[in-house]
């Protein structure tokens, strides 16, 4: 008879630590290319084309890339490029939050005749190529006065953010018995009152895992703040590439100092709801 | 140098501009108010005055670059001269020109000037994106009597100039630009490693493949020769079409006003396939990926004996601390061709104006300012190489080249030979990154011969359409 395993507890086979061995070895190769940023970043200007792990670490990269005298060497006013996207996808994320969830909420309690239709157009923002509809965009905000300004940034950003806002919470909506919010309406709330008391409250994990979604890929965008933006509201995306220089003088050091910056925001975002992170995702994965 | 590439990124832009511009147009929003038509010069009347257009603010777009660092500390003194403020916005070189072809296309003259590549004016010159600034340079009330255009490198004078006729040579037509600062084709190399070796640079193009076939030895990393290898126009540029036209070698053939590529004759195809060979023997191991600063970094850290690219790609990386091989590093002209031609290939970063700019006397004022003599002479000193202007190279730079051995040398040797040496043409970026693309397959083993057949006869069609 075999012998059943205790929970937590497993066999040392040759076959199961080799496994291990192969786990452990594509997280390394996965990994790498942060390793070498980081490496990258440590690195002075004449050691940052080099492949040796031998080398004097400095820190000095990160103090440049976030000061006047980065600035002076590069032209490029990194610090102001963090600001305006923290600025931009924290706004597009919260106007999302705000148009979003009721629209979300009401895709999710009632049919009506192109109901799916108007969410299948929704989405379809995501798949259209940004190119294409830069060009137009450019020229519209041009003349109304939108380009290179922080409201012009959240409103095009409500192209990547908002259907991934309604399109994540419609399904918590969907998830939720509407049995709750009818004994609510029961106790005499109204329908504002019951989605804002009942129904609301109980998605918070959805709205967490969808406003770092959101602002994810908000903070990643580059086509329309390359476009859209020039000095005054161009993106941390944008900035970070501009370290690289041209015509033989690369920063390669600085751009990997840049980056690694870049993604702390999201980074620590994601770490500081976590717990509702965790609890969002795997809400409503199994559906009766 | 150029990594620029107008790849599918502008085709998609393009094809985007093209739909909706019109579009946008026939609802009343937006749309070009480009006019190129030389008026806006002709309305600058009375003496020359840096003041004329005292007050107002112009926009320019760059990409980071040397050039453009060396002149932003200046901007403060061309807006205390003339009273004009400048906004000066950058762009990564990767996405420079993406950026710009949405605003040309646009036509909303967001920004008044900006920088660009003389090929890139086959692009943007014939929709009407870009003014003509030889109706400028003949007004005496907007130029200024120092201004001395002629002391600009005729090579790059007549690299802006063209009259968008097919088949039509450069130097006649509109100046739809002012060269700002350029670079020529040229040969680095490790001057250390070569007098550890006792070698030379070589004189034709079969001693360098000797030469660099010699100092390859794939066991210490170290390779003979980098030049690029990627699919990109860029590839064709530099290295490949100054060695190509020394030796004799033509793109395409002008046939009754229409372009027939040549790309195939003998004599092409004969050096295409010792080049090809000469970058399996002796070039890096993953050639066909390489740009130039890949090319550079080689070269710098020592893997690379030489680099065939640009003068001005090569030479930061001799500055103190640049690199492992700075203070090493020497300039050499590259082979002769066989009738010792040194006939080079140039790239020209240049300052034009944006035909919908609507501030074009304080556009053409900044241009003007930045490819004078006094600005140039300023920003040399800081770490602007290969200034257009005579004067500018036999004053201030002649000053700053004490530790380059050779670049001197080089430059004097090939610059009355310098000058684009590509048949100007409207699908240029298409067609050459085709070119590119038969380097590559027959870097992959097919035969050269019918591959630059199927080339020749594709990009003839094409041009013919």
């Amino acid at each position: 008879m075999a012998r059943e395993m205790m929970p937590g507890r497993r066999r040392f086979t040759a076959g199961s630590v080799g496994a291990d061995l192969l786990i452990l070895l594509w997280f390394v190769f996965s990994l790498f290319p942060i390793v070498w940023m980081v490496l990258l970043a440590l690195k002075t200007r004449s050691q940052q084309t080099s492949t040796y792990f031998a080398f004097s670490p400095t820190l000095e990269n990160f103090g440049t890339v976030m000061s006047r005298r980065g600035e002076d060497l590069t032209s490029v006013n990194f610090s102001g490029a963090l600001l305006s996207s923290v600025l931009n996808c924290g706004g597009a994320v919260l106007v999302s939050l705000l148009i979003g969830i009721p629209a979300a909420y009401a895709a999710g309690r009632w049919k009506y005749r192109g109901s799916e239709d108007l969410m299948f157009q929704m989405l379809s923002f995501r798949f259209a190529p940004e190119l294409m509809v830069v060009v137009p965009l450019f020229v519209i905000y041009n003349q109304t006065g939108l380009f290179d300004t922080t409201y012009g940034m959240i409103w095009v950003l409500q192209l990547v953010t908002m259907p991934l806002v309604v399109w994540i919470l419609r399904s918590y909506f969907q998830d939720l018995s509407p049995e709750l919010e009818q004994a609510a309406l029961l106790d005499g709330y109204t329908r504002r009152r019951a989605f804002v008391m009942v129904a609301l409250p109980l998605v918070r994990p959805g709205i967490a895992a969808a406003a770092l979604l959101a602002f994810i890929f908000a903070w990643n965008n580059y086509v329309f703040p390359l476009i859209l933006t020039d000095s005054e509201a161009t993106t941390v995306t944008v900035a970070v590439t501009k370290f690289l220089g041209g015509g033989g003088q690369a920063y390669y050091n600085l751009t990997a100092a840049a980056a690694l910056i870049g993604a702390l925001p999201p980074l620590v975002l994601a770490l500081t709801i976590q717990r509702y992170l965790v609890r969002g995702l795997s809400f409503g994965a199994v559906k009766a | 140098m150029t990594t620029r590439n107008t790849s599918r990124r502008n085709f998609l832009l393009g094809g985007a501009a093209a739909a909706s511009v019109p579009l946008l147009n026939a609802c009343g929003v937006g749309g070009s108010t480009a006019d190129n038509s030389g008026a806006a010069a002709n309305d600058v009347t009375g003496g020359f005055d840096w003041k004329k257009a005292s007050g107002t603010k112009i926009k320019i777009l760059q990409t980071p670059h040397p050039y453009q660092q060396s002149f932003q500390p200046l901007l403060s003194e061309f807006t205390e001269l003339t009273g004009i403020e400048v906004q000066a916005d950058l762009v990564a070189e990767a996405d420079y020109f993406t950026k710009l072809n949405t605003e040309l296309a646009g036509g909303t003259g967001a920004h008044d000037v900006f920088m660009t590549g003389a090929y890139f004016i086959w692009q943007y010159g014939p929709p009407g994106w870009m003014e003509d600034l030889d109706p400028w340079l003949k007004n005496t009330s907007a130029t200024s009597p120092d201004y001395d255009f002629e002391d600009i490198y005729e090579g790059l004078r007549t690299s802006t100039r063209w009259d968008f006729k097919p088949g039509s040579p450069l130097g006649t037509g509109g100046q739809w630009a002012i060269p700002w600062g350029f670079e020529t084709n040229v040969i680095a190399y490790n001057k250390r490693l070569f007098a550890s070796r006792g070698v030379k640079p070589a004189e034709t193009f079969d001693d360098l493949i000797q030469l660099a076939t010699d100092l390859t030895d794939r066991s210490k990393n170290q390779y003979g020769i980098a030049f690029r290898g990627s699919k990109s126009w860029a590839t064709i540029h530099p290295g490949f079409m100054t060695q190509y036209s020394r030796m004799g070698c033509k793109d395409y053939t002008s046939e009754g006003g229409k372009l027939v590529a040549a790309m195939n004759s003998p004599e092409a195809v004969d050096f295409t396939a010792k080049w090809v060979q000469l970058a399996k023997a002796a070039g890096p191991t993953s050639w066909t990926t390489y740009e130039y600063p890949d090319c550079t970094r080689d070269l710098g850290n020592g893997n690379a004996a030489m680099v065939y690219d640009a003068d001005s790609a090569t030479y930061p990386k001799n500055k103190p601390g640049a690199s492992k091989e700075a203070g090493n590093l020497a300039w050499h002209p590259g082979p002769a061709g066989p009738d010792g031609s040194y006939a080079t290939n140039l790239w020209t970063w240049s300052l034009a104006m944006n035909a919908a700019s609507k501030q074009k006397l304080a556009a053409w004022l900044f241009i003007q300012w930045a490819t004078g003599k006094d600005a140039m002479s300023k920003a040399t000193k800081a770490a602007f190489a290969d200034p257009t202007r005579k004067s500018v190279f036999d004053g201030a730079f002649k000053q700053t080249l004490g530790a380059f051995p050779g670049y001197l040398e080089t430059f004097e040797k090939v610059i009355d030979s310098t000058k684009i040496q590509f048949s100007p043409q409207t699908k240029f970026f298409e067609t050459t990154e085709d070119w590119a693309v038969a380097l590559q397959d027959i870097y992959a083993g097919q035969n050269a011969k019918s591959r630059l057949d199927a080339l020749a006869d594709s990009n003839t069609r094409k041009l013919a359409s």
